[in-house]
């Protein structure tokens, strides 16, 4: 495929336009950031951070002592803690990264509330459900900045879908299908158990977050279940509704075996035009005519300004320091993650009342 | 001066940085005689070299050559390889968890508890390094390995942090060990530039991504070229991803891999088509004629 083809099918430059300013603006930040659990997650974003500003500085909490002596031999100076309390004491961060196992993140984010902790990344999910993140929300109060960490809207493909649909360009919405699916869990674990939920929450999160940020409100009809490797759900299926009629098709699983890494897949069938959008790339087919395809390195070509992992996470972690910055409520901030907490509650109590469609071990 | 032309195993083991259903197919069609017949094509036309990251499926093609009556195709190939294997381990530790897959390491290494763990500490990672290279040095010819390059997932943390103490430590120990140069592997090569000279001290190779539209080239494309200009000049510096996944055409990338022919050391390409990389190899040949000499197999 040609160069000149590629670079001439980048017809959002507004949304890469407005990315690119975030790259200046995230130099603003340089402060003293905190992560709490050094598993590959925050190892990723320590190592973001630290390229995007060299002047920033790291402390890490982590309860293995493995972690912390492997650590703070490999990585000079970062200051290593076994305890929250402590770090909390001694640093007094700005900033703190919580990448911790996600059964945690309601106790180390109530500790964070009652702290002068300004600001506050949680991957995902952040909770196990609404009503744990409808508490941290009222502890945390407003003038925090609060961030889940949902990289999946910051893939350039998913954002132009986003203009395409908010602009009406696709015509009516006739039907959607959305999917994740990874190849992470193929092998029995009981890693999830503590939790008490599977990949809905742990990987649907994503899709979910999506759903609900490019067509608003929707309604479950029906949701069922299976579980393989674990006692939880390890593949998820359900029908959803947004608030025209429109059907959502949703399948989730992280029990995939032709899956590489985790990949999401968005179908937006309008009654003008197709789209077909990934992490990876978005295909736009008007209807009778032929498709137009936008590849990753099209839509990020020259753009990362760290090359880590996929470049939604640079992109993320931009938007969130930029917030941190400005003091502004991120996009996906912990109060406007509980519409999509909301929505994994709903499919959940189905798979449940649904039992009979449920196949268990 | 670009010395060598290197074919990728990407497309081999399913990584394609243009689209993962790309990869799927693609790891799909390669069988090991299909990479057979992908670096016997690449070897006739000109390609001297193969860059391979330690995947069991790679192990398997060189045991198929080896045993299958194909070992003069492993003869006449110099070997650059990456490693770790950083996929398998990103996947077990999604499955068990980070702390879990470390001690599962540790104990595969002989380290069973904290205190010896604590004593061992600055030798682990060479000790990791070599257990992951052992299965592929026992097959391959031994002049022939040139270089053990640190896979990405350990090298962007270390750029970071500039822990480059521990690059040194590992460039001595595995040169002591397995008789190779050592490099590093990065996609952040541009943040470089303030610490050229800690580079060239803890790393003989430098293989990072370059090609024309600046595809995985960070923080910019300016930066990364400024940094090869310079850096050429202390270290090898092999270019991978120079077709941007497929997003460039194949002059395009020579003609961008020619204007900085002085400053590299290799480049590398990859297909599991063997027409495809005949055609790339030659060229890229072409844009770097002068430069690359014969394959041929080593003597002595």
């Amino acid at each position: 495929m040609a160069l000149s083809h590629l670079t001439a099918s980048i017809p959002d430059e507004t949304s890469l336009a407005s990315l690119r300013k975030e790259y200046k603006d995230h130099s603003r930040f340089a402060g003293k950031i905190a992560v709490v659990g050094f598993g590959k997650m925050g190892a990723l974003h320590a190592t973001i951070l630290k390229m995007l500003n060299r002047e920033t500085e790291v402390a890490v909490v982590d309860e293995s002592k493995l972690v912390r002596t492997a650590g703070s031999t490999f990585l000079n100076g970062v200051k290593f803690y076994g305890a929250l309390d402590k770090m909390l004491t001694k640093e007094n961060p700005d900033v703190v990264y919580i990448t911790t196992p996600a059964s945690t993140h309601f106790d180390v984010i109530s500790i964070l509330a009652a702290s002068t902790v300004e600001s506050i990344f949680v991957e995902k999910p952040p909770t196990k459900d609404s009503s744990q993140l409808a508490k941290l929300t009222r502890l945390l109060g407003k003038r925090r900045v609060v961030m889940v960490g949902l990289q999946k809207r910051f893939a350039l493909p998913f954002r132009h879908l986003k203009q395409l649909t908010d602009a009406g360009a696709l015509g009516n919405l006739e039907s959607v299908e959305a999917s994740i699916e990874s190849g992470d869990v193929l092998a029995e674990t009981t890693r999830f158990d503590k939790l008490g939920r599977g990949c809905l929450l742990d990987l649907g999160i994503h899709t979910i977050d999506l759903i609900n940020w490019l067509f608003g409100p929707v309604t479950v009809s029906t949701a069922d279940a299976t579980s393989v490797y674990t006692k939880l759900d390890d593949t998820v299926n359900a029908v959803l509704r947004e608030r025209h009629g429109a059907v959502i098709k949703l399948k989730v699983s992280w029990s995939s075996k032709n899956v590489r890494w985790p990949s999401a897949r968005i179908r937006v069938a309008g009654s003008g035009t197709v789209v077909d959008a990934c992490e990876d790339s978005l295909l736009l087919t008007p209807l009778g005519k032929e498709g137009r395809f936008i590849s990753k390195p099209a839509y990020y070509r020259d753009l990362a300004a760290v090359n880590l992992a996929d470049p939604e996470y640079t992109l993320e972690d931009m938007h969130f320091v930029s917030c941190v910055s400005k003091g502004e409520e991120p996009e996906t901030s912990l109060r406007m993650s509980e519409t999509t907490m909301k929505l994994i509650d709903e499919i959940y109590s189905m798979v449940q009342l649904g039992k009979s469609n449920s196949s268990r071990r | 001066m670009a010395s060598q032309i290197l074919v990728g195993d990407n497309p081999f083991i399913g990584v394609s940085h243009l689209s993962s259903g790309k990869g799927v197919d693609e790891e799909r069609a390669a069988t090991n005689d299909q990479m057979e017949r992908v670096l016997k094509a690449a070897l006739e036309a000109g390609a001297n070299g193969f860059t391979f990251t330690t995947h069991p499926k790679i192990l398997d093609l060189f045991r198929h050559l080896s045993e299958g009556g194909s070992a003069d195709v492993l003869d006449r190939l110099d070997y650059y390889v990456l490693t770790p294997y950083a996929y398998e381990y990103v996947r077990q530790a999604n499955l068990r968890g980070t702390v879990d897959l470390a001690w599962s390491i540790l104990r595969r290494m002989g380290v069973s508890g904290v205190g010896s763990m604590l004593l061992d500490m600055d030798t682990i990672p060479s000790h990791f390094i070599r257990s992951e290279l052992a299965p592929f040095l026992e097959i391959l010819p031994k002049k022939r390995v040139k270089a053990v390059l640190l896979h990405e997932i350990l090298t962007e943390p270390i750029i970071a942090f500039g822990s480059w103490n521990i690059l040194r430590k590992l460039r001595h120990d595995v040169s002591r060990e397995t008789g190779t140069s050592f490099g590093i592997e990065t996609r952040n090569l541009g943040y470089l530039d303030s610490c050229m000279r800690d580079v060239s001290t803890a790393a003989d190779y430098v293989m990072t991504p370059l090609n024309p539209l600046g595809y995985q080239m960070a923080p910019s494309k300016g930066a990364c070229e400024n940094v090869v200009s310079a850096l050429g000049k202390h270290v090898k510096i092999i270019a991978m991803n120079t077709l941007a996944s497929g997003a460039s055409t194949l002059q395009e990338s020579a003609d961008y891999l020619a204007s900085m022919k002085r400053s590299l050391y290799a480049v590398a390409t990859a297909s599991v088509n063997p027409n495809r990389i005949r055609g790339n190899v030659r060229a890229l040949a072409e844009a770097l004629r002068e430069s690359v000499p014969d394959a041929r197999p080593e003597q002595g």
